[in-house]
């Protein structure tokens, strides 16, 4: 039985720091919960540690001795599985198929055979109770479907240190239960990491519980010892964002008012999201990532197909496709650049992407007023370039989501719609987002998604939480804290 | 038993193909039947091409060189035997060797170089034939008699040449299936990352395939050697074109992880009874090319076609 050691480990992406010196212990025969609020580093360290990310700097023990993975092969050798959050299966083969490729391998690695490790990935199906043909093609399976192999293929690999990243994200209650049984008869073999933002699982299957923040351990905590509520505590205790606005309060509108946003979604992972919005407000959305906060925001744009009935100050508008939305002053931005920009072409045609796109096709570009347009722009938003005439890529990732919202203010939005905007930004032009949209929200309505609940406190009026596809909560005023969203997020309700 | 009926559906399309093609030529070409032997092996080396391109495009890279190795393999042949006076019994050796070097070269580049295969065999068509033009010079040699007679009679032991080269083909393709690279190549090609992630080596799986891939342009280019008889550094022509069509026919995608190399194998067959075909109702020589570029055309539109149905 082996305790495994991490210490200082470090990974940056670009700018952002996603691990900086992680550091703890893991002892034999436990299961540990691993929480954190999003983007704390949870699954880049399942990442790291399985071989698909390499750490800039950091070490790893096993009982004392230094071992280095820099490949998801040595990762495998190791005895170290993984279940991917984002799923590492390969879509066109059958799930026999992709348990054969495993298998092979680990045989090889092994020196045992690999029909005997088959036998283990099909008791491990069974176990779980996996409803479908293993000749079914992965790509065809449902989400909760390949979930379960994804979580078959490293239980039943017989691993020393099994990690579940969120697991059970799309399992059933039963699913769950049955998984959990398998866990506790695996723990004598197994150290087990069980990451998920489900605290109430935490509770219910771990020993421990480690939690991350800003890509570190804060601590790990024995469960007798802690409550759920202290836990969240942990957790969402971060340093808040220095600059603070006024909040726009607006009263409730009163029933006989008709609203200036009105809009109803319903989509396959939507279950019905219906929304008021009054001018001048920000409506923040929250919620636990792909809850369908995203889904909600890209319906309303006609960026996926939805039922949905939209009226703007009572008048029903019908919107099929992105252009449509913007004919009627609907703005959508991503903060997911390589959906927005055109990384190669210059900042200036980033900006006057929207208004050329609603020129008839054969008006000509006027060149004079689109770099008039884009030096306004640059000078109001602050935007750090040397010409406007570079391509965009040159910018900083601050700097480029400055030139999404540009070209978003370019079109005079009457709904603005911000799908998780500041993403992997930095503090100070977060400031600086937050002082444009106030101004802009004066004539429009915002919608304001953010998997980052402290970017909405600031600045929305009020907030919404959103937990498998529904509204489970609203709060504004004094009720708009930190830790009652997220308990709303995690708990799905307001209990 | 699955792997089995799996096997057949892929081939299906392929086959169904050069079925459909045969019976309308059978009906309209009243020698079709008699002529048989003897198109099926001038169609046989486009086939080989056809499977080759297809282990490519099913690890996820695709081979626009096959033209180009086809002309380099048949001048290495010529120039050895005539110019080198290799042994006449090791000559059957060296397309195969040829066909080994060029597609290890295509896949050092493409797997551990990193770099994009439609530009790596891109650029690689052109050296080949501009190679195969530097040693031959113009169409010239001989290869030697036993194999010229071989061809001429076009049969081995009374089997016919054209059968004994679809069934080596069969072969190849059934030992590759079993194989665990085909699941491999599969994986790689259909996503990368997930391979990596179980531990696979992706580099590795991609340049065996282009390896495999070069041995089976070596066959096709033994082949037609054996066909012409000597060494002529402007054949080739559009068979790239035609490979990656039959390819494409046999399941194949230009996204990776599907495909079939005997259906591509039978597939680039029906290609070459549709020219046969076109030639046959009277067009004019000068005409041939557009009336077959225009039947290629509605071909592509109807795999499409299919696919897109298919998937909805």
């Amino acid at each position: 039985m082996a305790t495994w050691k991490i210490v200082n480990w470090a990974k940056a992406f670009g700018q952002v720091e996603a691990l900086r010196k992680l550091s703890f212990e893991l002892k034999s025969n436990r299961i540990y919960g691993l929480v954190g609020p999003n983007g704390s580093g949870k699954s880049t360290f399942v990442k790291a540690i399985t071989g698909l990310v390499k750490l800039d700097s950091g070490k790893l023990f096993r009982d004392d001795l230094e071992l280095s993975i820099t490949s998801p092969k040595q990762a495998w050798a190791l005895g170290i599985s993984a279940a991917h959050q984002d799923l590492s299966l390969v879509p066109n083969l059958s799930v026999k198929e992709n348990l054969t490729l495993v298998a092979q391998h680990l045989a090889s690695l092994r020196n045992t055979n690999s029909a005997s490790l088959m036998q283990e990935f099909y008791d491990t199906l069974d176990a779980l109770q996996f409803p479908a043909p293993v000749s079914s093609q992965v790509g065809h399976l449902s989400r909760r479907e390949q979930q379960i192999v994804e979580i078959a293929k490293a239980v039943g690999s017989r691993p020393s240190l099994l990690l579940l990243d969120e697991p059970t994200s799309f399992l059933t209650e039963r699913d769950i239960e049955r998984l959990f049984e398998l866990l506790n008869q695996m723990k004598q073999q197994t150290t087990i990491i069980f990451v998920s933002h489900r605290l109430r699982e935490i509770f219910g299957i771990c020993d421990e519980v480690i939690i991350m923040r800003d890509g570190q351990a804060l601590g790990t905590f024995n469960l007798r010892d802690i409550s759920l509520n202290e836990v969240v505590k942990i957790m969402s205790g971060g340093a808040s964002i220095a600059w603070e606005p006024a909040r726009t309060e607006i009263a409730p509108s009163r029933g006989s008012e008709i609203p200036y946003f009105f809009v109803e979604v319903e989509t396959r992972k939507i279950n019905k999201i219906s929304v008021t919005i009054q001018k001048g407000e920000i409506l923040g959305i929250a919620g636990l990532v792909g809850h369908g906060q995203s889904e909600f925001l890209k319906a309303i744009y006609g960026l996926i197909p939805s039922r949905k009935r939209i009226e703007i100050n009572g008048k029903p508008l019908n919107i099929e496709s992105p252009l449509q939305a913007l004919r009627h002053g609907i703005v959508y931005i991503s903060g997911t650049s390589s959906e927005t920009t055109l990384p190669h072409r210059s900042i200036k045609e980033n900006i006057s992407l929207i208004l050329n796109g609603l020129k008839s096709g054969f008006s000509l570009v006027n060149a004079a007023a689109e770099k008039q347009l884009a030096l306004t722009m640059v000078n109001n938003l602050g935007i750090v370039c040397r010409s406007v005439d570079e391509p965009l890529r040159h910018l900083s990732g601050g700097n480029q989501q400055k030139c999404v919202l540009a070209r978003a203010l370019s079109a005079d939005p009457k709904i603005l719609l911000l799908d998780d905007p500041l993403k992997g930004i930095d503090t100070l032009t977060k400031a600086q987002f937050y002082k444009l949209i106030a101004e802009v929200a004066k004539n429009t309505a915002v919608v304001f998604y953010s998997s980052d609940v402290e970017e909405l406190l600031p600045i929305a009026s009020r907030v919404v939480v959103v937990f498998e596809g529904r509204i489970v909560g609203e709060f504004r005023g004094k009720e708009m804290t930190k830790e009652n969203i997220l308990a709303a997020a995690l708990r799905g309700g307001n209990e | 038993m699955s792997e089995v009926r799996k096997q057949v559906l892929q081939i299906l399309p392929g086959l169904l193909f050069l079925v459909l093609i045969s019976l309308i030529s059978g009906i309209l070409m009243p020698r079709f039947v008699r002529l048989l032997p003897s198109s099926l092996l001038l169609a046989i080396p486009t086939a080989f091409l056809g499977f080759a391109e297809t282990l490519v495009m099913i690890s996820g890279e695709v081979d626009l060189s096959l033209a180009g190795s086809l002309v380099l393999i048949n001048a290495i042949s010529i120039s050895a035997y005539t110019d080198y006076h290799i042994n006449e019994f090791l000559f059957v050796a060296i397309p195969l060797v040829a066909g080994l070097i060029i597609g290890a070269i295509h896949g050092l580049l493409v797997a551990f170089g990193r770099l994009n295969s439609f530009l790596v065999t891109a650029g690689t068509s052109f050296a080949w034939s501009g190679l195969a033009l530097v040693i031959l010079r113009q169409p010239r040699g001989n290869v030697p008699l036993w194999f010229n007679e071989v061809f001429s009679i076009g049969r081995v032991l009374g089997v016919p040449l054209a059968a004994l080269f679809i069934v080596i083909a069969a072969l190849f393709w059934i030992f590759f299936s079993v194989s665990p690279l085909a699941l491999k190549s599969y994986a790689v090609g259909s996503s990368p990352k997930a391979t990596f992630s179980f531990g696979i080596d992706v580099n590795r799986i991609k340049f065996y395939a282009f390896v495999l891939n070069g041995f089976l342009a070596g066959i096709a280019g033994l082949i037609m050697t054996g066909i012409i008889g000597s060494g002529d550094p402007r054949l080739g022509g559009s068979s790239t074109v035609l490979a990656v069509l039959a390819a494409l026919i046999g399941g194949a995608t230009f996204a990776g992880g599907m495909g079939n190399g005997l259906g591509a194998f039978l597939a680039a067959i029906g290609l070459q009874f549709t020219r046969n075909l076109i030639a046959w109702v009277g067009v004019a020589h000068y005409h041939l090319d557009l009336f077959y570029g225009a039947a290629l055309l509605v071909l592509i539109a109807g795999i499409a076609y299919l696919r897109r149905s298919r998937e909805i």
